[in-house]
């Protein structure tokens, strides 16, 4: 049987144990059965890469009933472009899950699966980038559930620049109104 | 039965354990062959640790062996885990139903076979774990009742409700199985939404069908009293949340 005590989180909820690592466990069906005592190698190298891809993949499977299948297609060869071993920096950092898992809830939220592109920055937060001509809007999830955002807009009277950190429930209304400008 | 929009399902998982342990050969070999479906190899060790005083001055001793593997498919939402015990089919969401579930099981079931003979099996685990998503920023008991048939049942002078979750067993007989019912707030997952668990596990140990046939039968019957106790413990609003 899996754990399943509950736990309070910080927010004051409980937490269904385990599950967010299911597929971690060599024995998830069935009440009476002990739970092994094993734990995975140890990676090096480019797998490392590989299986941070498989992570973020498994991590959006937590939100796949909210996605179309060109949606998470979409989603998936981004995910698999951005870490192939062969244009990857050591010194490039692995994105973070919690930043991609903020992603997901924002892009899930918000309904817009449009991006033009994906990145990872210099601490391992996502960034998605949407373009429309000259217009752009850019934000990057922090693991800590706040976005700093960029938006660029092309107006009569020139360039309307602005800039900000938003926490993320926050911005998943507010940006909805910034992208319709683009 | 209602195929929904928007199924709930997080994971579902089908597994079988061997009445005899299968060699580590047999382990080896089938990862080998399944690595053609699943080409995500994670071997899972066993540590053993021991200490011996005459030894170093009782120093331990770590051993490590293979005891199993966890691979995924290139597609992670589709698992698999072998190890001499037993062998697991599992699906993360999106589920896309009961079909190709249960083809990709039988697929892996014959690839074991092939390798083991016709092995006898002393236990069926069919688990399927399903979220409820709602569109609440609050949880309360009222709000769990109008999505689920199950709930805890509190005075209402303890405090602040914070959270809950409820297990339940009970007994098959049409499938001569014990069915583990476990529901309750989980943490949210979409923002503002308040999500619930309702993890439904059936076992059956007594009785394992030899017949390859006959055992298949018997996971159906299983599968269609899952279902059954699944529409039991959701009420309509949550029907229309999956078909949203």
């Amino acid at each position: 049987m899996l754990e399943q005590t509950p736990l309070f989180d910080e927010k004051l909820s409980f937490h269904y144990q385990g599950l967010d690592r299911l597929s971690e466990s060599p024995i998830i069906a069935g009440g009476n059965v002990k739970r092994l005592e094993t734990k995975p190698e140890g990676l090096g190298g480019d797998k490392i890469l590989v299986a941070t891809g498989m992570t973020l993949k498994e991590a959006a499977t937590f939100y796949a009933m909210y996605m179309n299948f060109a949606e998470r297609d979409k989603l998936f060869k981004q995910l698999d472009f951005l870490l192939d071993p062969e244009d990857w920096h050591d010194e490039d950092k692995v994105p973070e899950k919690a930043s991609f898992i903020s992603f997901l809830k924002w892009t899930v939220a918000t309904r817009r699966f449009d991006w033009t592109s994906l990145g990872f920055d210099q601490t391992g937060s996502i960034q998605v980038a949407f373009v429309n001509g000259s217009n752009q809007f850019t934000a990057a999830f922090a693991p800590s559930d706040r976005v700093n955002w960029a938006s660029q807009i092309k107006t009569e009277d020139g360039f309307d620049y602005s800039a900000g950190q938003t926490p993320l429930r926050t911005f998943a209304t507010t940006s909805i109104a910034m992208l319709d400008r683009l | 039965m209602h195929t929904y929009k928007k199924a709930p399902v997080v994971q579902a998982v089908l597994q079988l354990q061997f009445q005899k342990p299968i060699s580590a050969k047999h382990v080896e070999k089938i990862t080998k062959k399944a690595s053609t479906f699943y080409p995500s190899v994670e071997p899972l060790m066993d540590y053993e640790i021991s200490v011996d005083p005459a030894i170093n001055g009782g120093s331990p001793k770590m051993t490590a062996t293979r005891a199993s593997s966890r691979m995924q498919a290139a597609d992670p939402s589709q698992m698999f885990t072998v190890g001499p015990g037993q062998f697991t089919t599992s699906q993360l969401a999106p589920y896309l139903g009961w079909q190709e579930f249960f083809q990709r099981f039988i697929r892996d079931f014959n690839m074991i076979t092939k390798i083991t003979g016709h092995p006898l099996f002393n236990r069926i685990g069919l688990r399927y774990i399903n979220r409820l998503d709602v569109p609440e920023n609050i949880a309360t008991f009222d709000i769990q009742k109008e999505y689920l048939n199950i709930y805890p049942s509190v005075s209402g002078k303890l405090g602040q409700y914070a959270g809950n979750m409820v297990h339940v067993e009970f007994q098959n007989a049409e499938c001569d199985s014990v069915v583990l019912v476990n529901s309750g707030l989980n943490a949210p997952v979409l923002i503002n939404h308040v999500s619930y668990i309702l993890d439904i596990d059936i076992v059956r140990t007594n009785n394992i069908p030899m017949k390859f046939d006959d055992l298949f039968n018997c996971i159906e019957k299983m599968r269609k009293a899952k279902n059954e106790i699944f529409e039991e413990l959701v009420t309509d609003k949550a029907r229309k949340l999956f078909d949203a």
